[in-house]
């Protein structure tokens, strides 16, 4: 009985933590190229005793947050105007060199810095794909499909989009940047069609992201009737009403 | 549950910035030479509840647990796109066809930028802005000069009193920055340098330096797209909404765990 008690009180803190990333994902809509967090739940067998018995299997199976894997899934793309905002259509990132190492995003807001070099809105380098800073000369700046950034005509870099093998989890760091795991094979993104004069928005609809919610929240109200049940019929039942057998 | 409550609020702040951007561009669809700004979000750190990549006690945690913590506007982008041509022959009208800004001596002694070639003359004949900033190079245009002509490369002629043949009065100048997004909004169609647009590269129009040319009685409209702004307008009002519906579902979970215990 109480086994099921902590089942429930562990379901609605793994809801509440969903809670959060629903929340975050909606709050970044309009931010470009986020990634919406997808959580999953996974069971955690509790009490696994020398001989754990089918029902206590069954019984003692939490639902608790197992983790949450970023969706990379396309976002759309949205047109702008600008020259150098840069959106991809396919799988692959852009590479930025920033003080604490190479990240990867999918942010295209680019400009160039006064330097010359094709910079993020913080002014970390956006890497070439031979994984060099870019630099672009005066001059009207264009960028064809596949990532050649030309000046006034002639052909100067090439934007670098790269991809990660599957098994590599990207983390999420704030500010549109992911980091991959250290010694992870970065390679060049072959079917990736970089659009020049856009950006891509965020991959999480609003729509989903409601419907969502809406979700979390139902499981959540049954996981609070499951405590409710278990504390005034089973609880109290034990502690008023067997005294007076 | 907390975050939910802070994160959603984060995100109606941003969509709130977001609105007022696009209120601000709407307002000045008509204003001559005006640039669209784009707000940036950007998504704000994580809390990782469960480091991606890290050892447990016999295999790495394929996948971690990271919480964002909401979205954060990071930056006004100026959209430089060219905006469209508009007749209006008045002779001091001049419209960029181009990447270029126009110099301007601002009375505090530094020098504004700006696209909107609404020029008159003052009472010495010089060239000035319509709130009586000297344009640089300043020329001055004799009262007794008739007209006008502005080339496409700057070229300023007139034909003075008794004279058969128009004489060149001055050429004008244009300015462009390596980073024309980072220049500072100053209001009244002026543009500021920063550390961030670079310094000025001048030249003639026409020139080398992609600098633009010039067009002689037109006026240059802003490049607000309205129907775009509408759209972003619908877009931040539903992003508004939905990270309200986040702080009413947190609210409700919060009561439904008080309400445990009956």
């Amino acid at each position: 009985m109480d086994s099921g008690y902590y089942a429930a009180v562990t379901g609605l803190v793994a809801r509440t933590q969903a809670l959060d990333a629903a929340a975050a994902n909606l709050a970044n809509a309009q931010t470009p190229g986020y990634r919406a967090v997808r959580e999953y739940f996974r069971s955690y067998l509790m009490d696994s005793g020398a001989e754990p018995s089918q029902i206590g299997l069954a019984v003692n199976r939490y639902g608790v947050l197992g983790g949450d894997r970023l969706s990379f899934t396309q976002g759309p793309i949205q047109h702008t105007g600008n020259a150098l905002d840069l959106a991809i259509e396919g799988e692959g990132f852009f590479a930025v060199n920033t003080a604490r190492g190479l990240r990867f995003t999918r942010d295209g807001s680019f400009h160039r810095s006064p330097a010359g070099l094709l910079v993020t809105a913080a002014n970390e380098p956006v890497l070439s794909a031979s994984k060099q800073p870019i630099s672009i000369p005066p001059g009207e700046v264009t960028v064809g499909g596949d990532g050649v950034l030309s000046v006034a005509g002639a052909a100067a870099e090439t934007v670098g989009v790269f991809k990660l093998p599957v098994d590599a989890q990207l983390s999420a760091e704030g500010a549109n940047r992911y980091r991959a795991p250290e010694n992870a094979a970065v390679l060049a993104s072959k079917e990736a069609v970089v659009h020049a004069g856009s950006i891509e928005g965020a991959n999480q609809d609003v729509i989903h992201g409601s419907l969502e919610l809406l979700m979390i929240q139902r499981q959540a109200e049954m996981m609070q009737k499951a405590l409710t049940i278990f504390h005034t019929e089973f609880n109290k039942t034990a502690s008023e009403t067997l005294p007076r057998v | 549950m907390i975050r939910a409550l802070y994160t959603a609020a984060s995100g109606m702040t941003a969509q709130q910035m977001n609105l007022d951007t696009i209120a601000n561009n709407l307002a000045n669809s008509a204003t001559t030479g005006f640039r669209q700004l784009r707000l940036q979000f950007q998504d704000m750190i994580y809390q990782n509840l469960v480091t991606p990549g890290a050892a447990q006690s016999q295999s790495t945690v394929s996948a971690g647990l990271q919480i964002g913590l909401g979205t954060k506007s990071a930056a006004t982008e100026v959209i430089m796109t060219q905006g469209g041509l508009n007749q209006t022959s008045n002779p001091l009208d001049i419209a960029i066809e181009g990447a270029g800004f126009f110099q301007v001596q601002r009375p505090d002694g530094t020098i504004g930028y700006t696209r909107a070639g609404q020029f008159h003359l003052n009472n010495q004949g010089t060239i000035v802005t319509t709130d009586g900033d000297p344009v640089i190079p300043n020329i001055t245009i004799p009262a007794n000069a008739t007209a006008v002509t502005i080339t496409q490369y700057g070229v300023v002629n007139a034909t003075l009193l008794g004279q058969q043949n128009p004489s060149q009065l001055g050429q004008l100048q244009l300015a462009t920055f390596p980073n024309a997004g980072g220049l500072e909004s100053l209001g009244a169609n002026l543009l500021q340098a920063t550390l961030s647009s670079g310094d000025p590269v001048l030249g003639n129009p026409g020139g080398a330096e992609g600098l633009g040319t010039l067009q002689q009685g037109y006026l240059e409209n802003s490049n607000v797209d309205v129907v775009t702004q509408f759209v972003q307008m619908v877009l931040a009002q539903r992003a508004y909404e939905s990270n309200s519906k986040v702080i009413k579902a947190a609210d409700d979970m919060y009561s439904q765990i008080n309400n445990i215990a009956r």
